[in-house]
């Protein structure tokens, strides 16, 4: 990376003698540290990133799949617990079945992380006065780490500004920004896909071993985070065979099974990875795999609002994820991205211009297509399951975010080019070439991103983007306002003040409204029921298919008129209502 | 590395070539450059679009001077209802209101529209009165088509009007009245609420008579007397003194997340007087909450007593719900 980055600032320096007027110094200088430190940069960001998110965790209500992951995390640390204790008891089949039985639809990775942040920094060091808090926080350095990852791939295969560019339009993707919160798999999945995919890169650029051996480690880590994970061989054999085929026919057996060397990692280590990971794995494994296979494949349908229309069967309407990225990424990303693919298709065409006329020869430009090409690849297999009209839409927005890194990575393509014409443009005028112009530049177009996440607060599902009028657009447009219960905290003030009182616990598990208890955030003489008719307090999030268990609290307590509502925007998402008329 | 990046300098993106086909270069950097500002400005536009807080609690002294008893409180878009509700309360959005059967049961509508916004079913309705309040605009609304209605049966849900029964191999079985029986709500997947005040008959669960509210095919409201067909037999609501004009009007449905599969048979609901069948209506699953009507008008101005039959299948798992006014 050095040697690359030193260049860069050498390029800087070059370019900067040719114009002195405009500050050109500056630029080299700052050219020469942001290139020279870009791991510092990455990192800095990252842990930046993580603070950013422990700072505003607070104010984000649990969310039910946290709850369950809860759980789950604490019996699998237990289990971890008793292997250092004990390690014959842990090892037998039913110690390791009753701890791991529990939400082995999903790998452990993030689960055991969960697990053991919660148990090092909260039961012992007390370092979190909040124990969800802790449970999250592996999530958040997971979200950190992508950024990184974005910032050194964007560096190395752009320019240094682009990369923090790529770095940061992730990060204030709103929704990315919400869910990298949650002790949840979806942005950590992200991010390790992203890692994969980095790897891959540089394993097939370089042919050196210690890449491909990275790369089998982590992708089996990506594959013990979330079942994404198995899109990635597909994708990265067609950038393999794309790239490298015509270097492949040409050399002998040794380059080839070093060309071969990424492909066994990821096939071999990665599995063995997993498995080494994932103890409930290893009684029944084939029984065990088959079942984590067929229940995301053949997942249950459940209910989300598109457009007006509540969806729970196919077809699935197949705009959905096109509308939904149109929605909820800010317009200046998609532009930039817009702007970064069609660059880089260019790039991809001349790359193989230029091979074809010199016989596949000269791989020199294919190297610098090979990265746009891996982006568009796993770009479109990560938004691939949603061609299907059989694809489940329930998440919203988070089963395809392992795409957005690679969009940003197009983004970031697009705004150098942007920075590239700004300084054409303004060449020969005082600051023009300085950091200050493509500063300025990365600002703006950060800013729509930024805005929305600042005033998101607690409301991450709830925000859109002005493209569709922000929350009250989509509101009256029929997308989803709220999902998996979460915003309960935001009432926590109305709730409080009512107290003693039996609460309705609407879409909300008991586990996470004990978290919440836990953190301090209710009184004790609030207590959590799951029966309308016995409670004093009705909570309600609005999802258009759950109007019927609002319709049975109106009919329990014979009224319709909300004690509380908490608005996003002035967009209602949650209510609640009160018995004794208070 | 400095090999690679010399190739990315050399590449397409690097000349700006590829900037200048797009749009030239400073109308490009320009163009993004004013999406991103208006984009952040925009936000700022829109995150203030709806009227705020303080604005609901204001409407209600501001609307009472048009409010009348009766009058139908529609809010557009819809999703300010929850809003408007908080603000003003039972007494001017009952639940009988809000959980309406049908817009046409009312003789006015306030209607309060902010961004814009109107409620398509009321566009036909003319407009005798405009008036802006803050944020809001208020439409009085009059009905083109509305009759008072002289019985409505969902009034009547107790002993002294009604009497229900189950007929078992012919014999009437007579399901309890009661006006503290044992409430239960079925939560998300399950029944609506059973109300205290309920006729109770064989079968138990939720084989009751009463009043309830149901989710629509759209997922709003419906208030209406929960009958489910039974499978000991046809099940008898005797309705006593009933007035009754031209016709006869209602509305049945079921609980659409629960039937929302269509794949249940047919309910039946037929009426009757002491000279005969007046008529008779067929509900399916995926039909949602449906409009029927039944001409009475030979017995216009006449009091009679009036027997509803619900038949269903006979398994006894099907719901069904519905209300029936007198015009």
């Amino acid at each position: 990376m050095t040697t690359g980055n030193q260049s860069l600032a050498a390029a800087a320096r070059r370019q900067s003698k040719g114009n002195p007027r405009v500050g050109a110094s500056v630029f080299g200088r700052l050219q020469e540290v942001v290139g020279g430190n870009t791991l510092w940069i990455a990192w800095g960001l990252a842990l930046g990133y993580a603070l950013a998110l422990l700072a505003t965790s607070r104010n984000i209500g649990y969310s039910r799949d946290e709850s369950f992951y809860f759980d789950a995390a604490g019996r699998y640390f237990d289990w971890v617990k008793l292997l250092v204790k004990n390690h014959e008891s842990a090892l037998s089949r039913a110690m390791i079945d009753s701890h791991f039985a529990t939400n082995h639809e999903h790998p452990p990775l993030m689960k055991l992380l969960f697990g053991f942040s919660h148990d090092l920094l909260y039961d012992q060091y007390k370092w979190f006065s909040q124990p969800g808090i802790s449970y999250r926080f592996p999530a958040m350095l997971m979200a950190g780490a992508g950024v990184a990852v974005l910032v050194l791939w964007g560096t190395r295969a752009i320019s240094p500004a682009a990369g923090i560019v790529a770095g940061l339009c992730f990060a204030l993707l709103p929704r990315v920004f919400h869910h990298a919160h949650l002790a949840c798999f979806d942005v950590p999945v992200a991010c390790m896909c992203l890692s994969s995919a980095y790897l891959w890169s540089r394993a097939l650029d370089t042919g050196k071993f210690r890449w491909s051996l990275a790369l089998g480690l982590v992708y089996g880590l990506t594959l013990a985070t979330k079942h994404n994970a198995w899109l990635l061989p597909p994708a990265f054999f067609l950038h393999g065979i794309c790239v490298k085929s015509a270097t492949f026919i040409r050399s002998g057996w040794l380059k080839r099974l070093r060309l071969l060397a990424p492909a066994a990692s990821l096939l071999v280590l990665g599995p063995l990875v997993l498995f080494a990971l994932w103890p409930w794995l290893w009684f029944e494994p084939r029984e065990r795999l088959t079942y984590w296979v067929q229940f995301h494949l053949k997942h249950e349908y459940y209910n989300m609002e598109f457009l007006g229309f509540t969806y729970w069967k196919p077809p699935m309407p197949r705009s959905y994820a096109l509308v939904m990225t149109l929605a909820t990424v800010p317009l200046t990303t998609l532009i930039l991205f817009l702007i970064g693919g069609f660059c880089g298709t260019r790039d991809v065409i001349s790359s193989l211009i230029a091979r074809v006329r010199t016989h596949f020869e000269d791989e020199s430009q294919s190297k610098s297509a090979s990265d746009v090409l891996l982006w568009a690849i796993c770009l479109f297999i990560f938004y691939s399951p949603w061609l299907s009209t059989d694809t489940p839409i329930f998440g919203g927005t988070k089963h395809w975010f392992s795409a957005y890194p690679f969009l940003c990575l197009f983004a970031a393509r697009g705004f150098e080019t942007i920075r590239q014409s700004l300084q054409g443009a303004l060449r020969g005028r005082p600051l023009a070439n300085g950091p200050w112009a493509t500063a300025a530049c990365a600002a703006l177009v950060l800013l729509p991103g930024l805005v929305t996440v600042k005033d998101m607060g607690p409301w991450g599902l709830s925000a859109y983007m002005p493209i569709v009028g922000g929350a009250p657009g989509a509101a009256t447009l029929g997308l989803n306002r709220t999902f998996w219960g979460y915003t309960t905290i935001s009432l926590a003030r109305e709730l409080n003040a009512r107290a003693p009182a039996r609460v309705f616990l609407h879409d909300m598990t008991y586990s996470a409204w004990a978290m919440h208890e836990r953190d301090g955030a209710w009184k004790k003489s609030l207590f959590a029921t799951n029966s309308v008719v016995d409670s004093d307090l009705a909570l309600y999030h609005y999802e258009p298919h759950m109007g019927r268990v609002e319709y049975q609290t109106w009919a329990a307590y014979g009224t319709s008129t909300p004690s509380a509502v908490g608005t996003y925007e002035g967009v209602p998402v949650i209510w609640m209502y009160d018995r004794r008329g208070r | 590395m400095t090999e690679q990046v010399q190739q990315y300098r050399g590449s397409a993106l690097y000349t700006s070539r590829a900037g200048r086909l797009l749009l030239g270069k400073r109308s490009l950097v320009l163009s993004v450059c004013l999406v991103a500002l208006g984009e952040a400005a925009a936000h700022f536009v829109f995150r203030s679009r709806a009227p705020s807080a303080s604005d609901w609690q204001a409407l209600k002294s501001q609307l009472a001077p048009l409010y009348k008893s009766g009058d139908l409180v529609a809010v557009a878009p819809d999703w300010g209802e929850p809003l408007a509700r908080q603000a003003l309360g039972d007494a001017m959005m009952p639940l009988s209101m809000v959980a309406r059967a049908d817009d046409a049961d009312f003789p006015r509508a306030l209607q309060i529209s902010f961004m814009g916004q109107r409620r398509e079913e009321l566009s036909r309705w003319p407009e005798a009165r405009r008036e802006k309040l803050g944020p809001f605009s208020i439409s009085i609304l009059t009905n083109p088509n509305w009759k008072a209605a002289r019985y409505q049966f969902i009034d009547h849900i107790e002993a002294t009007s009604l009497s229900v029964s189950v007929s078992r191999g012919g014999v009437d079985e007579a399901c309890p009245y009661s006006e503290s029986a044992q409430m239960s709500a079925g939560n998300l997947g399950g029944d609506p609420t059973s109300p205290k005040v309920r006729f109770s008959c064989p079968g138990g669960s939720f084989h009751w008579i009463g009043v309830t509210i149901i989710d629509d095919e759209q997922y709003r409201p419906r208030r209406c007397i929960w009958a489910p067909p039974n499978a000991a037999g046809p099940v008898n609501l005797r309705f006593r003194q009933v007035p009754l004009g031209k016709k006869l009007i209602g509305h049945a449905g079921a609980p659409w997340l629960m039937v929302r599969d269509g794949v249940g048979p047919p309910i039946s609901l037929s009426i009757a007087n002491s000279q005969g069948k007046l008529g008779s209506f067929a509900a399916k699953d995926i039909g949602g909450w449906i409009r029927f009507e039944w001409d009475t008008q030979v017995l216009e101005n006449t009091t009679s007593d009036l027997q509803l039959t619900i038949v269903g299948t006979g398994h006894g798992e099907q719901r069904f719900c519905f209300t029936l006014e007198s015009q």
